[in-house]
């Protein structure tokens, strides 16, 4: 700075007067701990912001923490779902009862074969046998529970109609409110709930002309390949009442499959007449193993012959109705 | 500000090397030449920031801290004025950060903007006659009733020994403000000295 360019920024007596000022100096022992860390710090070579080691371990911990995580959220969660499926069923059967109480009127050939009635249906027939009058059944009606090797080898479709069975209950108990609060008419409610006993997927799927049968496309197939709770759920209880013979004496052979021939009302009339029809046969058939009586292998023979010349379209209930007798027969 | 090249760093050094050479021997791994460096501005530093601190204590603290900064930035230093400048924008960051821990910082803005045109002294009554020390010790005494940022102009100045382009740089500030407070700074103290004569 040039005092000829800053005249009044330079004043030679003060700077005087600041020189005299006695000079302040650091402790000794400050300049040395100042002069040990710079000799440190160059010994120790260029500085690095960043650590690899430590920085990899860190990772390694961070990956090892989310996984045992991810483990632990998973085994917690999936309990919680079955049990959520498993706790809902009670639940869900209770407007079941209500419908089968609507469904009586619609259904009196029911009510005269109402002798024999499961006392503890499982979930997915209680959903499907709402149009039997299964909670007026005879008080001597004798228990029979579910085939053991079926209700074990068809655990997971029983979970799957758990579930179906809980959201049908809450899809029923708000049209029941609805109808209760005046905003939806009581006939309503009616058809409501027996679309509700239609699967959601079965419900978009293309009806079949016949009454009763929901889609018969996949149902071949899971009738012949053992899987009679599924095929069971292709049926439409509700449409029952309008069904043929050949219907009716299929679903309650399905009906007799999953819970055993004394488990549900049959749709079979009890006065049947024997007849070389398929449908009579069959009918008669499970009448006998809903008594408790023996079906000779002739008369098994004979309906599968029937069915083989008469109604091939019935062939794949072949199987099933084998699978029935070998199980039953005393 | 022109940048200074390692080349005439080295080839304007005389007898002894040059600061910014010797920051760059350092930073090449040369701890004598931070010893070097560090005896040069040992008292330097320290003076000032005592005195612009207004305490011994914080003027160790932030002694240490400008000089642990120096060590712990040596590789991000490039020669692009005198090594004081850097030393002193160190001392300058490490005092700004104090003032804002304290509190004071807004204060020391401030003060920018409202500078009192009569610098109040002490009321103690002067005696007749002062001795050139006495009168020294009485600068002292008025520096410290300077406001933080005209104090830090005239200690750049006189301590740093730099000119005004330097201390703008230093402080971050305008050229035309780092004048500004150095007149004020110099008009105060001259008003302060008169009062006790």
């Amino acid at each position: 700075m040039s005092p000829s360019e800053h005249d009044d920024l330079h004043d030679a007596e003060l700077s005087r007067l600041y020189r005299e000022l006695p000079a302040e100096a650091p402790e000794p022992a400050m300049d040395e701990r100042i002069r040990a860390e710079a000799r440190r710090a160059v010994a120790a070579g260029p500085r690095r912001w960043w650590r690899p080691l430590p920085m990899t371990g860190l990772a390694t911990a961070a990956t090892v923490i989310l996984a045992i995580g991810m483990v632990r959220y998973w085994q917690a969660e999936q309990p919680t779902e079955l049990a959520r499926a498993v706790n809902v069923t009670p639940a869900a059967e209770a407007p079941v009862a209500e419908v089968a109480n609507d469904l009586d009127a619609e259904v009196p050939a029911t009510k005269a074969v109402g002798t024999v009635a499961a006392a503890v249906p499982p979930p997915v027939l209680a959903k499907r046998s709402g149009t039997v009058a299964q909670d007026k059944a005879a008080p001597t009606a004798k228990p029979m529970p579910a085939p053991a090797p079926l209700a074990m080898a068809e655990a997971p479709q029983l979970a799957t109609a758990r579930e179906e069975a809980a959201g049908a209950k809450a899809e029923a108990d708000a049209m029941a409110d609805r109808v209760a609060a005046g905003s939806v008419p009581a006939e309503t409610k009616v058809a409501g709930e027996a679309a509700l006993r239609k699967p959601t997927a079965l419900a978009a799927a293309p009806a079949e002309a016949k009454p009763g049968l929901v889609s018969a496309l996949p149902y071949e197939e899971l009738v012949t390949t053992g899987r009679y709770v599924e095929a069971l759920a292709h049926w439409d209880p509700a449409q029952m009442a309008s069904a043929s013979l050949q219907q009716k004496a299929e679903y309650d052979l399905l009906l007799a499959l999953v819970h055993g021939p004394q488990a549900e009302a049959p749709l079979c009339p009890a006065e049947i007449t024997a007849s070389k029809e398929p449908a009579t046969q069959l009918c008669l058939i499970l009448q006998q193993l809903r008594m408790g009586q023996p079906v000779a292998d002739a008369q098994l023979e004979t309906l599968v012959r029937r069915w083989r010349r008469a109604v091939p379209s019935r062939r794949y209930l072949e199987r099933a109705l084998r699978d029935l007798v070998r199980r039953t027969s005393p | 500000m022109s940048g200074l090249s390692l080349e005439s760093v080295v080839e304007a050094a005389p007898s002894e090397p040059m600061d910014e050479a010797l920051m760059l021997a350092y930073q090449t791994g040369d701890a004598a030449a931070f010893d070097t460096l560090y005896q040069r501005y040992r008292s330097r530093l320290f003076t000032f920031l005592v005195r612009e601190s207004g305490s011994r204590a914080q003027g160790e603290e932030l002694y240490q801290e400008t000089w642990l900064r120096v060590i712990r930035y040596r590789g991000q230093y490039t020669v692009q004025a005198r090594f004081s400048t850097y030393l002193f924008k160190l001392a300058h960051s490490c005092l700004m950060d104090h003032f804002r821990k304290q509190g004071r910082i807004g204060r020391f803005e401030l003060g920018v903007v409202e500078l009192p045109e009569v610098f109040a002294c002490p009321s103690e009554a002067p005696e007749a006659v002062w001795g050139q020390q006495r009168t020294a010790l009485r600068l002292r005494r008025c520096l410290d009733e300077l406001p933080l940022e005209q104090r830090e102009v005239f200690l750049l100045k006189e301590e740093g020994e730099m000119a005004l382009t330097e201390i703008a740089t230093v402080t971050g500030v305008a050229m035309e403000t780092a004048k500004s407070r150095l007149r004020y700074a110099l008009k105060k103290l001259r008003g302060c000295l008169e009062a006790w004569q």
